[in-house]
C-alpha cells in the first residue's frame, strides 16, 4: 500500500536550481518534522500529519534520480527531470495529479522518518502519562532494517550504523525468534528481527566485534527448531526491568528532590526555589524527566555572595547509559545576567552549584539545562510554555502511537506499530 | 558463446556519487547541513558524500547488472567495456569499485600509474575483474559524447567480429559475441545501437537506462524515438538494482548462505556435466599442455633459464605460470625451485596449481564449473581437478588478480606476452 501517488504532488524549480518536491513547508524547524538527509538534497516529513507526503529539497537531482521513482512514482520523477532539464533561469512548477502508479518506497521512507522522529524525541518513560521505556535499540534495529530496504534514498551507510551498536542485542535475541513465530502476536516482530539480523550480516563489516556470534546464532536459527527452548535464558533484561522496578520510575527522583528542598547546608538561608521543565529541544531524547518541573532549583546567601543548586531529574540508566560523560550543564538567567554551570552526574540525577551575579534581581530566574550536542549556549531561554507545549506535543504523538500499539495490530502502513512499541507497551512479550 | 557488455559510464551512472550543495540559498545550505548534523547524533556517523560507501554500492550495482544480464540472455562468458573520462567522477567510482576493495590498487588508480597503454586505441585503458567478468575501461578524450562515441564504435567492431585491439576473434579461438548489454542513456549513443537493430543481424541486444533517462522509457517499440528496440529490451538501472537488493533481501532471511552457494554451485556444476559445457579450444589446449610438462628437465632447472622453458613444453604457458608460481608457491619452495632442490611431486602440484590461476586471471570467464567438468571427463587431467579449490581462493584474494593483471596484456589473446622473460615479482605477503 501506498499513498504518495494518491495525492497531488507539486514540484517547484527555483532560480537557484533547487528543486522542491511537494508543498510548501512543513516548517523545518517544528517540534513534529523529520528532516532526513538524502542522496542530492534532504526530505521533510511532518509526522504529525496523516499521511505526510514527503517534502524534497533536491540539489542535486542526478543523485536523487537513484530513488525519485519508487518513492513519488514514474510521473512524478519524469516531470522533475523535465524540470530539471529546462534551462530557464525564473521558477517554474509542475503539478502531477493523484495517479495510481506505483510507488513502492513512499510508505518505506514515512516509516523510516517516523522511526527517526521516535529515536530522536521519544521521551522518557513516565508511568504518569503510561508511557514505558523506549527500547532505544529494538526501535534503531528496525529503523536499520528499513534504511537497507531504502538503500538507494541514501549517501551513507544507514543500515549498517544503525544496526552496528546492537548485534549483542539481537544475538541475545536470536533464540526466541522461533518461539515468537509461534505466537500470532509476535510474528511481525519475529520477521522484523530474522530481516534485521540478515541485514546486519549483510552489511556490518566481518571484523566488527560481535558479527561472528551473530551469524553463528542466525545460522544454528536457520538449522535448528529447538532453539525455541533456549529462549527465556537468552532474555535481555534490560527490555522489562525498567517497568518492573519502581525504583526506577523517573517519578521517584522528581517527588524526591522537591520533598527533599534540595542539598542545602544546615547553614544556608534559601531565599528563592523553584522548577522548571526540561527543554525538548536543548537536551538529547531520554537523558531527562519530562516531567513538569524536572529542573528544580534553589539559592541561598551567605556572606560570601548568592549561590544556586540545580538539581535535574533523570532516569537512573540515563545517567550513566545516554550522558556517560557528564556532557550537561545549566544556564541561568536573571535580571538580564546570564550564568552557566556544569551538571555532574549522581545516582539517579544530576546536580552542580554556582555563584550568581548578586546585583540581579532574582525575579524571573529561570534555569535551561542543555547539552553542547543539541543545545547552545547562545539559546535564549524558552519560556515555560513553549517548554511544556513543545514536550506535550511529542507525548501527545507517542502515547497515541501507544495507545495503537496496545489496541493490537493495525494494517496501515503509517500508523502501525513498530517492533519497540509493541515490546514496551507489553502487547508483545519478548520472553 | 560470449556476451559483450558496454558501458557509457560516465552517463549510467551519473548522480552516484552525490555532489556537495553548492548554489543553493544560505537558509538551505544551512537547512541542509543542520539535517546531517543532527542525523549524526542520531546515527552516530555519516560519511559525507563521496564517501567509500558510494564505490562500495557502485561494486555491488555492477554484480547486480552482470547477474541480471546473465539471467537474461543466458549467456555466462561476458566481457566489460567500459568508455568515459577518467577525471569524470561517476567513472573514478567505478573504476574505484571494480578494483575489489584493494587499497593499493584504489590510490594507483587516482595517480594513473597503472594505465595500461592500448597501440590501437591511443586513449589509456585499465583492466579490472569483478564478478568474474574482465572489464577494460578506456579513457577516452575530453570532447562532448566521446564516452558514447567510442562506446558505439566498439559495438560496431565486436559485432563485425573484430576485437578492440584488432585481434579477430577466430585467431584468438573465440566465438563473434551474441548478446550485447548497452548501457547508456543518450540519443547520440541509442540512436546507432537501434539502427543496428534494423539490419537485424540476430544478436541479442539489451539496454539498460540511468535513471535520468527516465524519460525515454515509452519511446521504445514502434511510434518511438527508437523505433527497432522494443520495450522489453530495454531496462532502468535503479529498478534492476532495486529488485536484486529487494530479492537478496528476502533469499537471506530464508536460508543460509553458505547452504544456497553450496546449492547453487552444485547445481552449476551438474548442469555442465549433463550439457557437456564446451570450454574454448584455447582453453582446452592450456589443460592440456600440462601433459607436456618435463618434470625431470625442471626439477634441475632454475625458472629463469631456457631450459626451464623448454620443460614447460608450450611456450603459450611458459610466461603465464612464472607469474602466476609465486601465489602458490611459498618463498622457501620458490627458492628450491629456483636452485632445482625441490621435490618432483610437490613440483607437479604447483605448477598444476599455478597453470589453473593463471588460466583463471586470463580468462575470467571460463567457468570453474565447465573446467572441473572438463577435466572429470579427462581422465588423463583429472589429477589438476585437485589445483581447484586452491586457485579458488587464491581468486578470492584480490590481490592476486590485481597484481597479474597488472603483470602484462593476457597471453591467450597477446602473443607478444611470449616474449616478456622478466621474473615476476613477489606478491605483498597477505
Amino acid at each position: 500500500m501506498s499513498h504518495v501517488t494518491q495525492l497531488a504532488i507539486s514540484l517547484r524549480a527555483d532560480s537557484d536550481g533547487v528543486l522542491r518536491v511537494g508543498p510548501v513547508g512543513p516548517d523545518p524547524s517544528g517540534p513534529t518534522v523529520m528532516r532526513l538527509g538524502v542522496a542530492g538534497g534532504f526530505v521533510l516529513i511532518d509526522v504529525a500529519e496523516r499521511d505526510p507526503v514527503p517534502v524534497a529539497y533536491l540539489h542535486d537531482v542526478d543523485a536523487a534520480s537513484w530513488w525519485i521513482v519508487p518513492v513519488y512514482g514514474p510521473t512524478a520523477a519524469t516531470r522533475l527531470q523535465e524540470l530539471a532539464d529546462a534551462t530557464l533561469d525564473a521558477p517554474r512548477e509542475s503539478l502531477v495529479e493523484p495517479t495510481d502508479e506505483p510507488a513502492p518506497a513512499g510508505d518505506g521512507l514515512r516509516r523510516f522518518a517516523l522511526a527517526c522522529w521516535l529515536l530522536r524525541w521519544y521521551p522518557t518513560g513516565s508511568p504518569r502519562l503510561d508511557i514505558p521505556v523506549l527500547s532505544d535499540w529494538l526501535l534503531a534495529v528496525e529503523a536499520g532494517d528499513l534504511a537497507d530496504e531504502l538503500a538507494e534514498t541514501f549517501d551513507a551507510p544507514l543500515a549498517q550504523l544503525l544496526l552496528e551498536p546492537h548485534l549483542a542485542r539481537l544475538s541475545a535475541v536470536s533464540s526466541f525468534h522461533h518461539s515468537l513465530m509461534m505466537q500470532p502476536v509476535g510474528v511481525g516482530v519475529a520477521q522484523m528481527l530474522r530481516r534485521a539480523t540478515a541485514t546486519a550480516l549483510a552489511e556490518v563489516p566481518a571484523d566488527v566485534e560481535g558479527r561472528d556470534d551473530l551469524a553463528e546464532r542466525f545460522d544454528e536459527l536457520l538449522d535448528e527448531d529447538e532453539a525455541v527452548g533456549g529462549f527465556t535464558a537468552a532474555l535481555d533484561d534490560d527490555l522489562v526491568a525498567p517497568l518492573l522496578d519502581p525504583d526506577r520510575s523517573v517519578g521517584a527522583g522528581v517527588r524526591e528532590s522537591l520533598t527533599a528542598g534540595g542539598s542545602t547546608s544546615p547553614g544556608d538561608f534559601p531565599i528563592a526555589r523553584g522548577a522548571d521543565t526540561v527543554d525538548p529541544l536543548t537536551v538529547p531524547a531520554r537523558a531527562l524527566s519530562i516531567d513538569d518541573g524536572a529542573v528544580t532549583w534553589q539559592v541561598s546567601e551567605d556572606d560570601r555572595g548568592m549561590r544556586i543548586e540545580v538539581r535535574v531529574a533523570a532516569p537512573a540508566p540515563a545517567v550513566s547509559k545516554l550522558l556517560p560523560h557528564g556532557g550537561l550543564f545549566a544556564r541561568i538567567d536573571h535580571g538580564g545576567s546570564t550564568s552557566a554551570l556544569a551538571l555532574e552526574p549522581q545516582a539517579d540525577h544530576y546536580a552542580g552549584e554556582t555563584w550568581l551575579n548578586d546585583e540581579a534581581s532574582l525575579d524571573g530566574l529561570v534555569v535551561t539545562v542543555y547539552t553542547p550536542v543539541d543545545g547552545a549556549d547562545g539559546r535564549a531561554p524558552r519560556p515555560e510554555v513553549l517548554r511544556r507545549r513543545h514536550r506535550d506535543t511529542i507525548v501527545s504523538l507517542v502515547q497515541a502511537r501507544l495507545t495503537s500499539a496496545r489496541s493490537g495490530a493495525v494494517d496501515d502502513a503509517w500508523d502501525a506499530p513498530f517492533a519497540a512499541e509493541l515490546v514496551d507497551t507489553g502487547t508483545v512479550v519478548l520472553g | 558463446m560470449t556476451g559483450e557488455v558496454l558501458l557509457d559510464t560516465e552517463n549510467l551512472f551519473r548522480g552516484f556519487r552525490p555532489t556537495p550543495i553548492t548554489g543553493a540559498s544560505p537558509a538551505l545550505q544551512r537547512l541542509r547541513e543542520e539535517t546531517e548534523r543532527v542525523q549524526r547524533v542520531v546515527f552516530g556517523t555519516i560519511d559525507g558524500p563521496g564517501s567509500d560507501h558510494a564505490v562500495e554500492r557502485l561494486g555491488r550495482l555492477w554484480d547486480d547488472l552482470v547477474d541480471w544480464f546473465r539471467a537474461d540472455s543466458g549467456l555466462e562468458q561476458l566481457r566489460g567495456w567500459s568508455f568515459g573520462k577518467l577525471e569524470d567522477v561517476s567513472v573514478r567510482a567505478f573504476a574505484l569499485a571494480l578494483s575489489d576493495d584493494e587499497p593499493g590498487f584504489a590510490r594507483s588508480i587516482e595517480t594513473g600509474e597503472r594505465r595500461i597503454p592500448a597501440a590501437e586505441w591511443r586513449e589509456s585503458l585499465l583492466r579490472f575483474e569483478r564478478h568474474g567478468v574482465a572489464v577494460v575501461h578506456a579513457d577516452v578524450g575530453v570532447e562532448a559524447h566521446a564516452g558514447e562515441r567510442a562506446m558505439v564504435a566498439a559495438f560496431h567492431r565486436l559485432r563485425s567480429g573484430g576485437d578492440l585491439r584488432g585481434v579477430a576473434a577466430s585467431a584468438r579461438g573465440g566465438s563473434v559475441p551474441v548478446g550485447y548489454l548497452i548501457g547508456c542513456g543518450d540519443r547520440g549513443g541509442l540512436f546507432p545501437i537501434d539502427h543496428a537493430v534494423a539490419a537485424g543481424e540476430g544478436a541479442l541486444i539489451r539496454v539498460v537506462l540511468p535513471a535520468t533517462s527516465l524519460g525515454f522509457i515509452g519511446q521504445f517499440g514502434p511510434g518511438g524515438a527508437f523505433r527497432h528496440l522494443r520495450p522489453d529490451q530495454v531496462a532502468l538501472l535503479p529498478e534492476i538494482a532495486r529488485d536484486a537488493r529487494l530479492r537478496r533481501r528476502h533469499e537471506r532471511v530464508q536460508a543460509g548462505r553458505t547452504r544456497r552457494h553450496i546449492v547453487h554451485t552444485a547445481r552449476r556444476a551438474t548442469a555442465a556435466v549433463n550439457h557437456g559445457d564446451p570450454l574454448d579450444e584455447v582453453v582446452e589446449h592450456w589443460l592440456e599442455a600440462s601433459l607436456g610438462f618435463d618434470l625431470e628437465l625442471l626439477e634441475r632447472s632454475a625458472p629463469g633459464r631456457s631450459d626451464w622453458d623448454a620443460a614447460i613444453g608450450e611456450p603459450l604457458l611458459v610466461t603465464p605460470i612464472r607469474r602466476a608460481l609465486p601465489l602458490v608457491a611459498t618463498p622457501g619452495e620458490l627458492d628450491r625451485i629456483a636452485l632445482g632442490t625441490l621435490g618432483r611431486g610437490r613440483l607437479r602440484v604447483l605448477l598444476d596449481t599455478a597453470l589453473l590461476l593463471a588460466l583463471f586471471i586470463e580468462r575470467p570467464a571460463v567457468r570453474h564449473s565447465a573446467v572441473a567438468a572438463f577435466l572429470a571427463r579427462t581422465p588423463r587431467l583429472a589429477r589438476l581437478g585437485a589445483g581447484l579449490p586452491t586457485v579458488r581462493r587464491l581468486l578470492a584474494d584480490s590481490r592476486s588478480v590485481a597484481y597479474l593483471a597488472l603483470a602484462g596484456e593476457s597471453s591467450l589473446d597477446d602473443e607478444e606476452a611470449q616474449s616478456q622473460t622478466t621474473p615476476p615479482r613477489r606478491p605483498r605477503p597477505s
